[in-house]
């Protein structure tokens, strides 16, 4: 019997249980597989680190970079009696998990400065903002440094949408997402009662299985259960609502071809994204950055820029130079793990093999950034009725076109909207404008949906774009088919002793649980080969 | 007009942004005072240098966009120097070379001194040329006099046109206009708005090799992207071919159109 085999528990074959066999039998690039034949690589592989064992006291793993990627590295190889120096650029660690708050600067290649002014209590998630409940490696993580959740809203049916210069009457009319949402169904499973009834359905069906299917659409899209037709849903919305003195009296639907011309229903909901509960740290992500921070911190050493990355038959060399005196020091090891994103490790001299740098140079970042901006009142709850969740526009350069109302601080005075969401060119785009003008273009987005009270309310803006931040140069790696086919299993091997670690070594790009998780994969690998290399 | 209210905007916005200091943050500084550490002994370790010399700073501005920090080109494209023989065999053929040009190497007579090009070849023979030696500042004169066997630097620019690609007679009128604003809109915000690069960070588009001779490359890049360069295939074929154009011939680059045609690689 296969001894790792022991771990799996027996029972019916789940998913989870079904990877964690494949896990076992042909390691992690086979679960990968599994996962990419399921596409659903949105979610986790793993929900714990391996479980390693064993002391490797006096040997020593040289990390760069100390992201979430780098820090779980050395909090994990700790455990195991390695030594685990973080060599880190920046001031200070957390990499691209940050929250900007009332006092942050933000400095930008090209020299703009921005100092941001929201008042106490508010924040921006520049980068990471949400946790899937399907990313259970960075629950774990969550859970094992006591990092305080709440449930963040990701979507939100009474959040407006409007969508301008599109065919039909509904062009440039501000709607509730709850109307598309209800009316689309609602005419769709009208039609296809009709066809049932109609006996036009390409389907052999006996009259049983007819009742069942018209039964089925009758409820699916809240449908007249006497003659399955579609006159509108209380799930839309109601003209006047229920209430005290009244019953309530609903409203009416759209029309179906007003609809369909007009794009919304095809353009909504998103077909990507989490499906199920979505959490946030309580007080900014930085909080998870903050925990494995404090976890690691005797190892961290910042202002250190890496020069040179150089290997040999027996260990690693790395040289840094301290930002501030300029001093350069080398830091040997035997073992390098390098999270540093690929847009400044290809430019960092080393003696990596050509296949290695080739597949290195082979992905490019997808650049990205946010704009939030604080309102003195909550309108969007006190006025419209929007916790959270998000409106949507299609405004030129208005990124994703998500406005995005906050989760914290429900039903208070004053809270900061995530006003715009950008990546690629729409991000360039708008990166290109000043400071000023973004907030400016950012609340002309959102007028769209909330007319006049949206400036009016508006109190302090700021924006944060990765491309334009030193030691990021992108938000996040973009893997184009053709890379990911003839070079992601290189950068899944190490080069001699150096193993790379981060969200581009996943599947997850751009999302946290790809960092945790490349790192889990590299360190099982670094484990079983120290072992079989020997002692110091 | 939208292109004029535009200009009117970018204006502003530079005053706003660029005005207040090009400091750049990252300074990787150049030439800082050389720091020898003692290595620390395990085992044998790599045997790159610790020295901060001016020939590797060179090395990095003028030839690792086409050679690569590694030395090892792009494969079919810029040769390799690790394991080449030019690099560790006699100086002369090496320095003719790196003076005239050859093929879509630039040749570098103009642009750097004796001694500029002394540093940067030794560099490149003590990193790549296996117990090569290195190159004095008198051996660069004296190969300066030398009868150039190499394609010279202007003559480079017409390899597109030779090629059988028209000039600007495929464009639009107005397409330096519409150019203007996408470079605006896409490509300064990172490369600057003269196209001077931010140390460290993004290279310069002003007098950048990669940009000012194959246009290969240059549209691979642009197309497919590479590290903090996203792929922008979302511009059509017309508008990266104005774009590209554009930045061939601004802030100093003489260098021939890229036309649609070869954007969608039918040449």
């Amino acid at each position: 019997m296969n001894p790792s085999l022991g771990s799996v528990p027996s029972g019916p074959l789940t998913r989870r249980r079904f990877l964690k066999l494949v896990g076992a039998v042909g390691g992690t690039p086979m679960v990968m597989q599994a996962l990419n034949a399921w596409d659903l690589s949105m979610s986790s592989t793993r929900d714990a680190p391996p479980p390693l064992t064993g002391d490797r006291e006096g040997r020593r793993v040289i990390i760069l970079g100390a992201g979430l990627a780098g820090m779980a590295a050395a909090y994990e190889l700790e455990k195991l009696g390695y030594d685990t120096p973080i060599l880190e650029a920046r001031p200070r660690a957390g990499g691209r998990c940050i929250t900007i708050r009332g006092g942050s600067e933000v400095r930008e290649l090209g020299g703009g400065i921005q100092r941001c002014e929201f008042d106490q209590g508010h924040y921006l998630n520049p980068g990471p903002w949400r946790i899937p409940d399907e990313h259970t490696s960075t629950l774990h993580y969550c859970r094992e440094l006591d990092v305080p959740l709440e449930v963040l809203v990701n979507r939100n049916p009474w959040g407006w949408i409007r969508f301008d210069d599109v065919e039909g009457p509904l062009s440039g009319r501000r709607l509730r997402q709850a109307e598309v949402l209800a009316d689309m169904r609602g005419h769709v499973t009208d039609l296809l009662a009709r066809s049932v009834h109609q006996d036009a359905l390409d389907l052999e069906l006996t009259p049983a299985d007819r009742e069942k299917l018209v039964a089925f659409l009758v409820h699916e899209g809240h449908l007249n259960p006497q003659d399955a037709t579609y006159g509108g849903a209380t799930r839309r919305g109601w003209a006047t609502p229920p209430g005290a003195a009244g019953p309530g009296e609903p409203s009416d639907p759209h029309d179906f071809l007003d609809l369909l011309r007009s794009g919304l229903g095809a353009g909504f909901p998103p077909r990507w994204g989490p499906t199920g509960t979505v959490f946030q740290p309580v007080g900014g992500m930085d909080q998870l950055a903050r925990a494995l921070e404090r976890a690691v911190s005797h190892n961290i050493r910042p202002h250190r820029e890496v020069k040179e990355i150089r290997q040999g038959e027996e260990g690693v060399r790395v040289v840094v130079q301290d930002t501030r005196s300029g001093d350069r020091e080398e830091v040997t090891g035997d073992y390098c793990i390098c999270t540093i994103p690929l847009t400044i490790l290809i430019n960092i001299p080393s003696d990596l093999s050509g296949d290695f740098q080739r597949a290195m140079r082979s992905v490019a970042y997808n650049p990205s950034g946010k704009i939030g901006l604080q309102f003195r009142r909550r309108f969007w709850e006190e006025d419209d009725g929007i916790y959270g969740g998000y409106s949507v526009t299609n405004r030129p350069w208005s990124g994703d076109g998500h406005i995005s109302y906050p989760s914290y601080g429900w039903n208070r005075e004053k809270g900061v909207i995530q006003a715009y969401y950008g990546h690629g060119g729409d991000a360039l785009r708008v990166s290109a404008m000043s400071p000023r003008e973004r907030i400016e273009h950012a609340l002309a987005i959102g007028e769209a949906v909330h007319p006049d009270i949206y400036r009016e309310e508006f109190e302090t803006g700021i924006s944060f774009f990765f491309h334009l931040e030193p030691y990021s140069l992108g938000g996040y790696s973009s893997w184009s088919d053709e890379a990911r086919r003839n070079h992601f299993s290189r950068l899944l091997e190490p080069d001699g002793r150096v193993y790379l670690s981060g969200e581009h070594i996943s599947h997850l790009t751009s999302w946290m649980a790809g960092s945790f998780e490349s790192t889990w994969m590299q360190i099982e690998k670094i484990h079983e080969r120290s072992g079989q290399e020997g002692g110091a | 007009m939208r292109r004029r209210k535009v200009k009117a905007r970018w204006g502003r916005a530079q005053s706003l942004r660029w005005g207040l200091g090009a400091v750049g943050i990252m300074g990787v500084l150049l030439l800082v005072p050389l720091v020898a550490m003692p290595a620390v002994a395990r085992g044998t370790v790599g045997e790159g240098t610790v020295r901060n010399d001016p020939g590797r700073e060179i090395y990095r501005v003028q030839c690792q966009a086409c050679h690569q920090a590694s030395g090892e080109g792009i494969e079919g494209v810029f040769a390799p120097l690790a394991g080449s023989e030019l690099v560790s065999g006699p100086e002369g053929p090496l320095l003719q070379v790196i003076l005239d040009g050859r093929e879509l190497m630039p040749g570098f007579a103009e642009l750097l001194g004796d001694e500029e090009i002394a540093a940067v070849t030794s560099f490149i023979r003590q990193e790549w040329g296996t117990g090569a030696g290195s190159v004095t500042p008198e051996a660069v004169a004296a190969a300066r006099g030398l009868p150039s066997q190499g394609v010279p630097a202007d003559q480079l620019r017409d390899v597109a046109t030779e090629a059988g690609v028209g000039p600007s007679n495929a464009f639009p009128p107005g397409w330096r206009e519409e150019a203007a604003v996408l470079v605006e809109y896409y490509c300064a915000v990172c490369h600057q708005p003269e196209g001077q690069g931010v140390e460290g960070a993004y290279p310069p588009l002003s007098g950048n090799p990669v940009v000012m001779t194959a246009p290969g490359p240059l549209i691979q890049v642009v197309r497919e992207g590479r590290g903090g360069m996203p792929r922008f295939g979302f511009l059509t074929p017309e508008e990266l071919s104005w774009v590209l154009s554009y930045i061939r011939s601004s802030w100093g680059n003489q260098a021939p159109p890229i036309t649609p045609e070869m954007v969608r690689g039918d040449l």
